[in-house]
């Protein structure tokens, strides 16, 4: 088990730069999450750490061993890939035992080890079997063992439970979680999803353009976004954006969008910003029915069940609210939203204003 | 109505394909009087006269054994260098794939008498008339397209993934693609196999040039030769033809299925 550097990294494709200058650390054991949208340069990243790319800049190093100039069977790293890539025509005892087969391990200690990791994932009935006649959740557990029995100093997952139905997704999720903290290796883990990046994750990076917008704890990112693609990236339903402009007015500063005015309360952070056009953001959890200074008509109530969420058009914009289960509202009527103190935002020109 | 026409263009079809190969499986089954008897007997009295004399007087088993090792070592080699070549075109990053594949499939357009005065010269020169080599050759050459082709569609079809796994799992290029690639497009192998073996088992026109002395002749050629200046042993010929013919067909059967699968692959996804 090792920890994980990477400096400067820049990759591109036909002249295309796909990674911009990237680096990051990941502590030895930790969790760490690469997320964004597609085409965000998440997965060349990590091809570029399994060795399956070459960057054209830029260093890499697992541990304390510089790994650019090695392949990808050197670098002692395991990889589990969005379409499971088990081989068709070997049984599940052989696939699990393949890589140490590469590498001339003894018979005897490679048999343990397969078993020992089909002990911990479950699937020892399913050892005699080919790929072909296991399920979808039965060929991610055989891929994930495949990368435990080789004992690698850093895991490195592909979008790995994409390709499962929404059920098995979530009890796979926690199956991760539980065997991140049984082995405490050091994962670094591709998706799109936010919901795996903020339950999975110790560290968020997430990723656009081949950029890093923002490196983080789950909570960080989500409480504290440092720009805007950060702010509606993450959270469902998005975040409520305004544009307005900040006003001074009597020693209180005012947010100002149409015949919309919210007083800000004591940020002193906004003052500088007086007379300049800021984008306010409001977490939907952070405007409630109720008195307050957010006035509109209703468009939509949603019943969710454990929430509500309440679609409201006010001066042209639609923002969602969200409310308790048992709201009831019909479109049309006129509502007005109170903010809490926490979930709201500002940015101007696209950054976050105030302390990050 | 549409069952009806299918059927019997079927049965046009398959009688008219078959009735050559019966008519000769027949007349090996006669005694050399009724072979040439008219009017033609139709059911033969079941005699092995033929075969018997087809091995005994005009040394039958001898052109099949050099058939056999000329369509094998074809084979062998084709596919062996089909394998490393349709793997690279299908997977590595090379300019000009497009044509390289083109110029595959223009080679083996080529008429074969447009390039046999010059195969007949280079193989004059290097001294190889009148050996396996001679002959194999030519044909490693002439069914290398095929090969090629059949398999760089079958690697091109297996997904990117299982290569990277491979990789990742310490696999060297060669260890992956014998490993991996190759047990996967085995029903491609099988198909290109099958295919070259059944060109150079019944190629005759090289055979013919190259092949002077009876020592190398191969089964087509051989054959052709039973007939002297004087006779035409009919029942030994066609006991000769039935022996070239029913190998392929059982091979054909054995492995129908992955025929099918190799020849249809890329049709459906």
């Amino acid at each position: 088990m090792a920890g994980l550097k990477i400096r400067n990294l820049k990759k591109s494709f036909g002249g295309n730069a796909v990674i911009n200058n990237i680096s990051f650390d990941v502590r030895e054991g930790e969790f760490c999450i690469l997320l964004g949208p597609s085409g965000c340069g998440k997965t060349t990243v990590l091809r570029l750490i399994a060795g399956l790319e070459h960057q054209d800049e830029g260093e890499i190093f697992i541990g304390d061993r510089e790994v650019s100039g090695l392949t990808p069977g050197e670098r002692d790293i395991a990889m589990v890939f969005q379409s499971y890539a088990l081989y068709p025509h070997l049984s599940v005892y052989e696939n699990m035992a393949f890589p140490l087969k590469i590498k001339k391990r003894p018979r005897e200690e490679t048999d343990r080890k397969v078993r020992e990791a089909a002990g911990l994932l479950g699937i020892e009935e399913l050892l005699h079997r080919k790929p072909k006649e296991l399920s979808g959740g039965q060929r991610q557990r055989v891929a994930i063992g495949r990368a435990i029995v080789r004992n690698p100093e850093l895991f490195l997952f592909d979008e790995p439970l994409s390709n499962l139905d929404a059920k098995l997704r979530g009890s796979m999720r926690v199956e991760l979680a539980k065997l991140h903290q049984k082995l405490g290796a050091t994962m670094v883990y591709v998706t799109h999803d936010q919901v795996e990046a903020m339950t999975l994750g110790e560290k968020i990076i997430l990723l656009d353009r081949g950029e890093i917008q923002q490196t983080g704890t789950p909570r960080q990112i989500y409480e504290k976004p440092s720009n805007l693609f950060v702010a509606t990236f993450i959270g469902s339903p998005p975040i409520n954006l305004l544009r307005g402009r900040i006003i001074m007015e009597g020693g209180r500063i005012f947010f100002s969008s149409g015949e919309l005015l919210i007083d800000t309360g004591s940020r002193e952070e906004l003052q500088q910003y007086a007379g300049r056009e800021v984008t306010m953001g409001i977490r939907p959890e952070s405007l409630t029915p109720g008195d307050g200074p957010v006035k509109g008509r209703v468009e939509l109530v949603e019943h969710l069940g454990a929430e509500t969420l309440v679609y409201v058009r006010v001066d042209g914009t639609r923002v969602i609210a969200k409310a308790s289960p048992d709201f009831e509202r019909k479109p049309g009527e006129e509502i007005s939203l109170a903010l809490s103190d926490t979930g709201i935002h500002f940015f101007c020109n696209g950054h976050r204003i105030g302390r990050p | 109505m549409n069952r009806f026409l299918f059927y019997a263009t079927t049965f046009v079809v398959v009688f008219m394909s078959l009735l050559p190969f019966a008519w000769f499986l027949n007349t090996s089954l006669k005694t050399p009087i009724e072979v040439t008897a008219i009017p033609p007997v139709l059911l033969p009295s079941g005699t092995l006269h033929s075969y018997r004399s087809a091995i005994t007087e005009y040394n039958l088993l001898h052109f099949v054994r050099n058939s056999v090792i000329v369509a094998g070592l074809t084979t062998f080699f084709t596919i062996l260098i089909s394998v490393f070549a349709g793997y690279a075109l299908a997977r590595l990053r090379l300019r000009y794939k497009g044509l390289i594949m083109g110029s595959l499939l223009l080679v083996s357009m080529f008429p074969q008498i447009s390039i046999a005065g010059p195969v007949w010269r280079i193989l004059h020169a290097l001294g190889w008339l009148n050996t396996y080599q001679g002959l194999v050759l030519p044909y490693v050459t002439l069914t290398l397209p095929l090969g090629v082709w059949i398999l760089a569609v079958f690697f091109t079809e297996l997904p990117d993934e299982l290569e990277d796994a491979a990789r990742i799992d310490g696999c060297s290029h060669v260890q992956t693609l014998f490993r991996i690639m190759i047990p996967l497009a085995a029903p491609g192998v099988f198909t290109a196999a099958i295919l070259v073996f059944i060109y150079a088992w019944n190629e005759f026109f090289f055979a013919l040039l190259i092949m002077t002395q009876q020592k190398f002749q191969t089964l087509p050629v051989g054959i052709a030769l039973f007939q002297g200046q004087y006779t035409l042993p009919w029942g030994e010929i066609a006991a000769a033809s039935t022996v070239a013919t029913v190998p392929l067909v059982l091979l054909v059967f054995l492995f129908q299925k992955r025929i099918v699968r190799g020849l249809s692959a890329g049709a459906v996804k």
